[in-house]
């Protein structure tokens, strides 16, 4: 006889529509603790993996099928079979493969998914040793554990500075680029008229460029521990304060935010400066050409607020070994192989990210791109990340409309940080 | 006795039954049934089954990862305090209650001209259905170009000339909803109008010919002939758009996320929220049988406004 629990498990499997459950996976897979075992002979690898991924869309995909390619070269019994998602899918994707059973073997997923997915078991322990031997440096790694264990590695980031129009600075006699908020608040305000805003924050994306602002006023979104947020403390309100102070006088402009597939401020010239990813460098190629001439564009990292170092935001994406996979062996092995110096080098040469380290082979790609070269310079100050709670899927969807309604004016400062704490500590008390 | 007694009874009552079975209504039951099955079994399955699902997960704490726990109606009462859920509520009846008429009378209007012999007239129907039949995603991309803030956007351009703007249509709280509702009314004038056009050519000649008889202006014939018996049209037209709009998604999922400051959430994105952003199906499930209530509720007061069918 059904008890009421397996009934309500099989409605929940119907009803995210997911019929695969009812068919008899069982979605188990390892469900051993303890890490994953990298030593296994490539000889004594088979069957079939999955990998779940976001990147390697359009032409980077053949760099994905090469690297995938030489992975199943050295290990002659094994299949790996791409599943591909778009980022603003691959939640979805998430969800509803676990409730169907059917999760990737080796799952590429953001910054700040990790501690989530560890904490729900789908992400699978890797091992110390080796991940300390990768020689990563630790303002990448702190993104990767989840109760002092690894779950995640690095594998391409998309890493965010300042660049600045040379021309525009000259013009003002700006001759250094700001050290610390002071000065890049007045540089801002220096820059701002005839049609051109002084810094554009937010058209990359407004919940993170306040949170890269969170951190350069020496913020975190939480506790060392994930337990509590911490967003709302003084380093909050000051990173706060100054956006509405920038807006004020209109150096940073709400309004000026790009949509999807057209070309920046900063791109068309009417943004001094702006908030830059490493991942807009292709989007320049494309509609900006001019801007990724040498020496065309000035770049700094975010300075640092109220006697803080400078901070670079830290995003991109990071690979797992799914806990539930039925061989994880050989995601384990996959994930090693992808984690080489070559493939990171390969991988990254063809989605145009950051490979977690600069020491990898000499690649075009990666060297011409200046965005890139930057960023290499200052991986230790990448320290700027989401994140940081278990429950951090639950409170980044709602975050963004909570600093809206801030920067809309529809909610002080006050009320902008009471909110951002009962948002947290509400998803907190449900884990 | 009995023996031969009990074949003949039941062998008297067999042709009554083959009877009634075989009868050209029992055949027209059968091919009845027969034909509806496919509609009945995909029905069942694609929406029964899942009401019923939904159903039953909101009465629980889901999260897909573990199994789902019963909650008694916590799910229901934390819907009555999420104020996000409410403004999303509000949202989608503010599109409805500006959107749907003023495209209702649009697609009348559009209806009326292009049921004329004018030069050129398929070419003008097909103009104004052809935003109905554009993927949504496609529509919403060329809005956000037009809606853009930057000099590039179209709509600034044009306001540009007049001296207007450049003005923040989705990034600003008072202007976003307004902007969305605009797109909504452009795409959903197609679909009415070749509803309504259908309608009025079902409208019998006689009875403007015995208004012209009459001596009834234009105003006249279009008051006591057309609008009355385009009432079952515009019952249809107007419980579908409200359907629509209780379901419109993708629209918001790409030009404002809910955005700015949840001024243009709507119920679904925030079912969709709940559920793959949060992972709290159970409450997005209590939200969805929330929202068909809602929409069971509008139905009924629709056919009250507009005052029914045909078959009244």
């Amino acid at each position: 006889m059904l008890s009421r629990r397996s009934l309500l498990s099989a409605a929940g499997v119907t009803g995210v529509g997911l019929t695969a459950a009812a068919c008899g996976s069982s979605g188990g897979g390892s469900s051993s603790d303890g890490p994953v075992d990298l030593a296994a002979e490539a000889t004594e690898l088979s069957g079939e993996i999955t990998l779940l991924t976001p990147d390697f869309t359009g032409d980077a995909r053949q760099g994905l099928d090469d690297m995938i390619k030489q992975f199943t070269d050295q290990h002659e019994g094994l299949k790996v079979k791409v599943d591909q998602v778009a980022w603003d899918k691959l939640n979805e994707k998430l969800s509803t493969s676990i409730a169907g059973g059917l999760v990737a073997d080796v799952i590429m997923t953001g910054v700040g998914w990790t501690p989530p997915f560890a904490h729900k078991k789908i992400f699978a322990e890797l091992p110390t040793d080796y991940v300390d031997g990768l020689g990563l440096d630790e303002a990448l790694l702190t993104s990767c554990r989840y109760e002092d264990k690894y779950y995640s590695l690095p594998i391409g980031m998309d890493l965010r500075f300042v660049v600045y129009n040379k021309d525009m600075f000259e013009a003002k006699g700006i001759t250094e680029a700001p050290a610390t908020m002071e000065e890049l608040a007045q540089i801002s305000e220096e820059l701002t008229g005839d049609g051109v805003v002084g810094f554009d924050l937010l058209t990359k994306n407004i919940r993170q460029g306040w949170i890269h602002m969170l951190y350069a006023f020496g913020g975190t979104l939480f506790t060392e521990d994930g337990l509590a947020p911490a967003m709302q403390e003084e380093p909050g309100r000051l990173a706060t304060q100054w956006i509405l102070d920038r807006m004020d006088e209109g150096a940073i402009d709400y309004n000026l935010q790009a949509a999807e597939g057209q070309p920046t401020p900063f791109m068309q010239g009417t943004a001094a400066m702006q908030l830059v990813s490493t991942a807009d460098w292709e989007s320049w190629k494309d509609m900006a050409p001019q801007l990724t001439e040498e020496g065309a564009v000035g770049m700094f990292l975010l300075p640092g607020g109220n006697g803080n170092d400078p901070v670079m935001f830290q995003g991109g994406t990071m690979v797992s070994v799914g806990q539930r996979s039925q061989n994880t062996d050989a995601a384990a092995a996959l994930v090693k192989h992808l984690m080489t110096p070559e493939m990171l080098a390969a991988g990254n040469a063809a989605t145009g990210k950051v490979p977690p380290t600069a020491d990898i082979p000499d690649t075009p790609e990666i060297t011409d791109n200046f965005l890139t070269a930057f960023a290499l310079e200052h991986l230790d100050k990448a320290g700027a990340a989401e994140g940081g709670s278990a429950a951090w899927m639950e409170i980044r969807g709602n975050l963004q409309p909570i600093i809206e309604a801030c920067l809309t004016r529809q909610a002080d400062v006050d009320k902008t940080l009471a909110d951002m704490e009962k948002l947290a500590t509400d998803a907190i008390s449900r884990l | 006795m009995s023996t031969t007694t009990a074949p003949r009874t039941a062998g008297a009552q067999a042709p009554a039954v083959t009877r009634r079975r075989s009868g050209p209504r029992a055949a027209e039951a059968r091919w009845g049934m027969l034909l509806a099955a496919p509609a009945t079994i995909h029905t069942l399955l694609w929406i029964g089954i899942p009401i019923i699902v939904a159903l039953v997960l909101s009465f629980t704490a889901y999260d897909v990862v573990s199994a789902p726990r019963f909650n008694a109606g916590d799910n229901y009462a934390q819907i009555f305090q999420d104020t996000i859920f409410w403004k999303a509520v509000v949202n989608n009846v503010i599109i409805a209650g500006v959107g749907i008429p003023i495209s209702m009378f649009l697609a009348l209007v559009f209806a009326v001209m292009l049921n004329r012999a004018i030069p050129g007239r398929g070419i003008f129907r097909v103009m104004v259905f052809l935003p109905h039949i554009t993927a949504t995603v496609a529509v919403a991309m060329i809005w956000l170009w037009i809606y853009s803030p930057s000099s590039s956007g179209l709509m600034n351009t044009v306001l540009g000339v007049i001296g207007i703007g450049p003005l923040p249509y989705l990034t600003s709280p008072s202007l976003a909803l307004p902007s969305v509702i605009l797109v909504t009314i452009w795409q959903g004038i197609g679909l009415k109008m070749l509803i309504y056009l259908a309608a009025l050519q079902g409208v019998n000649e006689e009875l403007y010919e015995a208004a012209d008889i009459d001596g009834a202006n234009f105003v006249q014939k279009f008051h006591r002939i057309t609008v009355p018996m385009l009432k079952p049209a515009t019952f249809f037209i107007l419980v579908t758009s409200l359907i629509a709009n209780f379901q419109t998604f993708d629209l918001i999922y790409i030009l404002t996320e809910g955005g700015p400051a949840n001024a243009t959430n709507v119920v679904t994105y925030r079912i969709y929220q709940t559920a793959f952003q949060e992972f709290r199906f159970g409450l997005a499930s209590a939200q969805s049988i929330i929202l068909l209530l809602m929409l069971i509720v509008l139905t009924f007061f629709s056919r009250r406004i507009v005052g029914g069918t045909d078959a009244d």
